[in-house]
């Protein structure tokens, strides 16, 4: 049958097409599932050590917070500051916190590295580029429907939709409904 | 040639895409002080409002909530968005943040205002001591902004 042809040809070269964004979103899928447990976007590293803070004073001046950041091993330039209450501060750097308590010299500090491939991808999944993009993760998913679609008619006979492809394709239907039902 | 046209697409999407900008656009030319909030809240209550200050804490897992550094000493308010919705990268740490929202009150029991430590040292990956914890009438009433957008510098 010639429409069954053009099914064909549709669904492999889409299917083509959404190669790329399939391995994005999928990936992505799996690490946000799972955004409870993990940031699925940054690996974020504490370590807590102690520093002299004998010469600094509360309020720290610009040359005591310089103090604290060379004190603690850090080569950075300092983006900000904020008194969390009067004997502690933190100490922005680029993709680092620094926790100082001014009395004690306890000092923790956070680093935030980007996780590699998975950042690019949960930014793109979470559409934080938005603009053009937004129709572009629209088109993609137009694309899946089609996929979805094109797919129950690519065989026919005992394999197709008339044969198993029926109850595989009930059965995909019905997992999401029971668990639908048992958890909502 | 259609592979063509898409991989332009996504370039150019990825090239014009704005990195520093949270959820709706923000609408307001007027920002008020974090102070002023939490000095008359009922007077702001459920009212939009925008504030600016620097990025002090964020929801490390989720990225859900921004805390905001007020314009007086060690004061702070919290700028919570849905999850999902709004995604606060934990690398907005200290940079500045002109943030707009709705301010709203939560009127917490003994056991939400628990659980809401709880929860929040959870978030920071902190221990939290259930049994020795007291709480004050800060923890039981909590003002903060119902963030709709932020933009980040």
């Amino acid at each position: 049958m010639k429409w069954r042809k053009w099914n064909n040809i549709f669904h492999r070269d889409l299917g083509y097409l959404a190669v790329g964004l399939t391995i994005i979103y999928s990936v992505s899928g799996i690490a946000v599932n799972h955004v409870a447990d993990w940031n699925p976007s940054y690996i974020i590293e504490k370590t807590s050590f102690q520093i002299d803070v004998s010469t600094i004073q509360s309020p720290p001046s610009d040359t005591n917070i310089n103090q604290i950041v060379s004190a603690s091993g850090l080569t950075g330039i300092v983006e900000s500051t904020f008194m969390t209450s009067p004997d502690q501060i933190r100490i922005f750097l680029e993709n680092q916190t620094l926790d100082v308590n001014l009395k004690t010299g306890n000092a923790e500090l956070e680093s935030v590295d980007k996780r590699a491939f998975l950042q690019e991808f949960n930014a793109m999944h979470l559409n934080h580029p938005k603009k053009l993009w937004t129709w572009m993760a629209d088109i993609y998913a137009v694309v899946l429907i089609i996929l979805a679609v094109t797919g129950l008619f690519v065989l026919k006979g005992k394999k197709g939709i008339t044969g198993r492809g029926a109850w595989l394709t009930a059965l995909g239907i019905l997992i999401p409904l029971i668990f639908y039902f048992l958890y909502l | 040639m259609a592979k063509h046209i898409l991989f332009f697409i996504l370039l150019l999407s990825i090239i014009f895409a704005d990195k520093n900008e949270f959820g709706q656009k923000l609408t307001l030319d007027k920002t008020t002080a974090v102070s002023t909030l939490l000095d008359q809240p009922e007077k702001y209550l459920d009212k939009p409002v925008q504030i600016t200050g620097t990025v002090v804490d964020v929801c490390a897992h989720k990225g859900c909530w921004i805390e905001v550094s007020g314009d007086r000493p060690y004061e702070t308010i919290q700028v919570k968005v849905d999850d999902g919705v709004i995604i606060f990268p934990i690398t907005a740490k200290g940079k500045n943040v002109v943030a707009e929202g709705k301010l709203e009150k939560l009127s917490l029991s003994d056991e939400q205002a628990l659980r809401m430590k709880k929860h929040q040292a959870e978030e920071k990956g902190e221990e939290f001591d259930e049994k020795n914890c007291k709480l004050t009438e800060s923890d039981k009433t909590v003002y903060r902004l119902r963030g709709l957008g932020a933009v980040i510098k």
